[in-house]
């Protein structure tokens, strides 16, 4: 394979990686391993922080020594790499841009630290992804050898550039809408019934507003957890998955109840649980709550033209019954229920099986709570 | 999309789809006919049918009437 077609194959596998996952951590797993077979080195960080004199940093690193990250706060004005590459955003630079001259890199303080700290460095490469909404990530490829980044290293890692600062701003943005309680309403369209969960321990984030009345409605005051106000059932199913660690849970992952249960007729409560990316080393959990219909109630206004057989058998074809299982469940023959049906399409100037369910569901919306 | 649909999409069916396929589903769920469908996205009427016949099989539904009963069912609260 020639080295074009082997760095194509490269970069699509880089690319899928890229955009594997919305958590950085998965994401940075998934492609650290293809990053250095583009661009082979010693050590790599990525560093996503706020920019200010001192900023927090979020390392993502591959191999690098724990002083190093430990005591980077402290050190990072030396650090001539970020100074370079603050000063021009989404460029790849290699050492030789970023000093006037090897020497000056040499007896750099930054220079001397690095090996202070076991990290004999002898060439870098850097490029500050501007991420925008006050966040930027620096990646690095650090080299202990005296072998300088080619010219070819530096238009490859240009090239990823955008792609790279759209996966830190991807996982950013979604990480911080799972962490931040105001924004959760935005992420969760608030006219969704779902909340937002810390398992361990037990904490509620975010609740939409019609969670609550939902859960009067099918939870019994005695059913519910005090103070979460979650009802125990769920609770208890929250966390078995969080033990399970997210790995697939078939049929786990969603609880029902039968209205009959609370005596609501026709009616499902289907409660779905999803693992959303991790905050502070923990997963947040979303549940989302549906009611679902058995069936599509009979619009009263077509009870006033139809029989009550025609009736009858509208509410089962609203139920989603085919013909062979009405005319079974009446007792009728096949041809008699599609006589009924015909009638029933002439009188509500329905063509079909399919425009009459579209249109009980249109009628039926207005009149559900 | 010139008009909203009348009926919601459920949001789980919108993650299990194609762009293209829930473009159809909303047009489905306006009550629309196959023939409109094609009008509407300038796409070969058999082209509907076999995106049809994918979303049918994506989402477990054995047809038009079973998909629009479906998503009447699993209504978002209001």
């Amino acid at each position: 394979m020639s080295r074009d077609s082997r760095e194509r194959t490269l970069t699509s596998k880089l690319t899928e990686a890229l955009t594997s996952s919305l958590n950085l951590s998965e994401v940075f797993a998934n492609a650290e391993d293809l990053l250095f077979r583009l661009t082979p080195a010693d050590y790599m960080a990525l560093c996503v922080s706020r920019p200010g004199p001192r900023g927090d940093y979020d390392w993502w690193v591959t191999k690098m020594p724990a002083p190093f990250l430990a005591r980077y706060s402290e050190l990072a004005e030396h650090d001539f790499v970020r100074c370079a590459v603050m000063r021009e955003r989404d460029k790849v630079l290699r050492d030789e841009e970023m000093v006037a001259h090897r020497k000056v890199l040499e007896r750099s303080r930054w220079y001397a630290y690095c090996r202070e700290l076991g990290m004999p460095l002898e060439h870098v490469m850097s490029v500050l992804l501007d991420v925008k909404g006050g966040v930027h990530a620096g990646l690095t490829f650090y080299r202990e050898r005296r072998r300088p980044f080619s010219r070819r290293d530096q238009a490859r890692l240009q090239a990823l550039t955008l792609l790279l600062t759209q996966t830190v701003r991807n996982c950013r943005m979604y990480g911080e809408v799972a962490a931040r309680g105001q924004e959760l309403s935005a992420y969760f369209q608030h006219r969704a019934t779902r909340c937002i969960v810390r398992v361990n321990p037990l904490v509620e984030r975010m609740r939409t507003p019609p969670t609550t009345a939902l859960l009067m409605k099918w939870f019994h005051p005695s059913e519910l957890v005090v103070p979460s106000g979650l009802p125990t059932v769920l609770v208890e199913r929250l966390a078995m998955l969080a033990a399970m660690g997210g790995a697939g849970a078939p049929g786990l992952d969603t609880w029902e109840r039968a209205g009959e249960e609370r005596g609501l007729a026709g009616q499902d409560l289907r409660v779905t649980f999803s693992r959303l990316p991790m905050q502070d080393g923990q997963h947040l959990w979303a549940l989302e709550f549906q009611e679902l219909l058995r069936a599509i109630p009979v619009p009263e206004a077509w009870r006033q033209s139809l029989t009550a057989r025609e009736a009858e058998i509208v509410s089962y074809v609203l139920r989603d019954w085919d013909n062979q299982l009405i005319a079974d469940h009446l007792d009728l023959a096949l041809a008699t229920v599609k006589k009924h049906l015909q009638n029933v399409f002439d009188k509500l100037g329905a063509d079909s099986r399919t425009a009459l369910i579209f249109r009980a569901s249109l009628l039926c919306r207005g009149a559900l709570s | 999309m010139t008009s909203p649909s009348p009926l919601a999409m459920p949001s789980e069916w919108q993650q299990r789809l194609t762009p293209r396929e829930a473009e159809i589903v909303n047009c489905l769920l306006r009550g629309w006919d196959n023939q409109l469908v094609a009008e509407h996205l300038g796409v070969a009427l058999g082209t509907v049918k076999k995106h049809l016949q994918n979303i049918f099989g994506k989402l477990g539904v054995d047809g038009r009437a079973a998909l629009i009963f479906q998503a009447a069912c699993n209504r978002e609260p209001s």
